[in-house]
């Protein structure tokens, strides 16, 4: 056997639903909490015995905690189904904490520093992490968060009792601003206090993080993007999960799956009205 | 003590458990998680003479049982391979099986007498059956699904090498066996089967293919039934030894193979889903030979009992 510790059967500590199909499961492990930085991943094996699901799958790291690690996940298929029947006590074959997460090596506390972190749904799991963080630093932290409507909206309580100022967007208006969370960024940067610096970081589908992109380009910001294509391995063997970059192809799990938004080769896609 | 080696044109393994082309890298992405000393040999990912990137995103999508993948032989190249990757490889105790693959007879031959040595590799897997790259001359055909463009390509590949030259199948074909026959005279050491199955997923919501290149390569256990079959296939039909793989997961699976007539096998999606798969299952199929009170593991090759 290699030299690794990787491998991990976590304990489950708690497994309850918080929102509409969305988790939060606490496992605990020593190394997963030691280890893992915002913006890792680790890659689950629902069932050790069956081969359908057959692959991991890939978790963001939601809260780091010295016993252990949160996910906060969606159910959308069969093996986030099964995850959800998980029950205290009960081991989970985590493969982690993998890939590269947040570069925070920029972010030294300073009174004019504001960080600016921007969820589309399900894309404000990792981010908790980083909220949590950055707060440690008593850095100044703002959250967008935009869903389709309101029973999407997820985690924006926890990011305000984390001490984040949050803004919410919804297509459909039912909470916060109507529009895309991308409106609420630019409007933001738009009246922005000139002294100070911004860094952004965002998570969520292809086409916001694309359109974060361009808006962070145009503030002259170097954006830090959680990208999510469809993986397999999870370890940088397969090279299922490329990303196009100025380089050419990456692999999100080993490469990412964080990148500078201003690496990845965008397609065009859908603009801000505004 | 029991003997798990094989030899394959004159090179012995120590072990008949080896990793699949494409599932492994070229061996060191896996050294953290199991002991490659214990794996009977690496076959690295597929070279091409010339770089690639690969099929543009996505390029995996999980199936019942199993997985479709539209990489397209994502490599910097030949030359790029034996500068970089020759020098760790040979210092390494695992056995390396380098697997190459090109479209045409001419880059074939280029290819192989650009990764061939006097000593090293310690064999070459010629990737006849890629199904995710296009067939020079007519379009969807690869090489391993024409008889004769087979046979010549081996003839051709052959003579230039000097390293033993193992040929990787496609099962999508109406006869593996007359294809692997065609290669067995054409001068191939061995015959590995098989390559993944041609596939194809849907969105259905979209109503569009999954993949860009529409058709991609199913692996997993759901392919074992069908591989199993093609290396009973293979073996009937040739006198060399047959490497099996197709969806092996437990040691059990590779005993299977073993007794379809493989001498070898490859495990290829099971190190995708963990990648301690190799050390798993090399210890699972060592107990079923201690189980089966089995010295030699080479001599369980061919000795499927068939009851007519």
């Amino acid at each position: 056997m290699g030299a690794t510790d990787k491998k991990i059967k976590a304990i489950v500590i708690s497994n309850r639903k918080i929102c509409d199909k969305h988790y939060l499961l606490e496992i605990k492990d020593d190394i997963l909490g030691k280890k893992s930085v915002p913006g890792q991943f680790v890659n689950v094996l629902v069932d050790t015995r069956a081969t359908d699901p057959l692959l991991r799958i890939p978790l963001g790291v939601h809260r780091i905690q010295r016993q252990g690690i949160s996910l906060f996940y969606k159910v959308a298929g069969k093996a986030t189904e099964m995850l959800s029947e998980k029950e205290q006590g009960e081991k989970v074959d985590a493969l982690g904490p993998l890939g590269n997460g947040f570069n925070l090596r920029d972010s030294s506390a300073s009174k004019n520093k504001q960080h600016i972190l921007v969820a589309g749904g399900h894309g404000a799991a990792p981010l908790y992490a980083l909220a949590e963080q950055l707060l440690k630093a008593k850095d100044e932290v703002l959250v967008f968060i935009g869903a389709s409507s309101k029973k999407c909206v997820v985690l924006a309580d926890h990011f305000r009792k984390l001490g984040c100022k949050v803004g919410v967007s919804t297509d459909d208006g039912t909470a916060g601003t109507k529009g895309y969370v991308t409106c609420l960024l630019k409007d933001f940067l738009s009246k922005r206090d000139a002294a100070k610096t911004s860094d952004i970081y965002a998570c969520g589908p292809r086409p916001m993080l694309s359109q974060i992109s361009r808006i962070a380009a145009s503030a002259a910001i170097r954006a830090q993007v959680s990208v999510d294509p469809y993986m397999a391995c999870g370890t940088g063997i397969c090279r299922g999960c490329a990303v196009l970059t100025t380089a050419g192809y990456k692999l999100a799990c080993k490469d990412g799956p964080v990148f500078y938004s201003d690496e990845i080769v965008w397609e065009k896609d859908k603009g801000c009205s505004s | 003590m029991r003997d798990l080696s094989v030899t394959i044109g004159k090179v012995k393994f120590a072990s008949p458990i080896w990793l699949a082309s494409g599932t492994c890298g070229s061996g060191e992405e896996l050294e953290e998680y199991i002991d490659l000393g214990k794996v009977g040999a690496i076959v690295t990912k597929t070279v091409t003479f010339e770089e690639r990137e690969g099929n543009p995103p996505p390029r995996v999508i999980e199936t019942a049982s199993g997985m479709l993948n539209s990489i397209g032989l994502e490599n910097k190249g030949a030359r790029w391979f034996r500068q970089n990757k020759y020098p760790v490889l040979k210092k390494r105790k695992t056995k390396t099986v380098v697997s190459f693959a090109a479209t045409k007879e001419s880059e074939f031959v280029e290819c192989a007498r650009e990764l061939d040595g006097k000593d090293f590799p310690h064999a070459l897997e010629m990737n006849l059956s890629c199904p995710n790259v296009a067939h020079g001359r007519r379009k969807g055909l690869l090489v391993a699904q024409d008889k004769s463009a087979a046979a010549k390509t081996v003839k051709a590949v052959k003579k230039a090498i000097r390293r033993p030259l193992i040929v990787k199948l496609s099962p999508n074909v109406t006869d593996i066996g007359e294809i692997a026959k065609a290669c067995e005279d054409a001068g191939a050491d061995a015959v590995a089967a098989v390559n993944t199955f041609q596939g194809l997923a849907v969105d259905a919501e979209k109503m569009e293919a999954y993949f860009a290149r529409v058709v991609g390569g199913l692996s997993g256990p759901a392919i074992k039934p069908l591989a199993l079959k093609a290396v009973r296939d293979v073996y009937q039909a040739v006198k060399i030894p047959v490497i099996g793989i197709g969806g092996i997961m437990t040691g059990s699976d590779a005993a299977e193979f073993l007794l379809c007539g493989a001498s070898a096998v490859e495990i290829g999606t099971a190190t995708l889903r963990d990648p301690f798969a190799h050390d798993k299952i090399f210890d699972e199929f060592k107990e079923y030979l201690r189980k089966h009170k089995i010295t030699k593991a080479r001599s369980l090759t061919g000795k499927l009992k068939e009851r007519v």
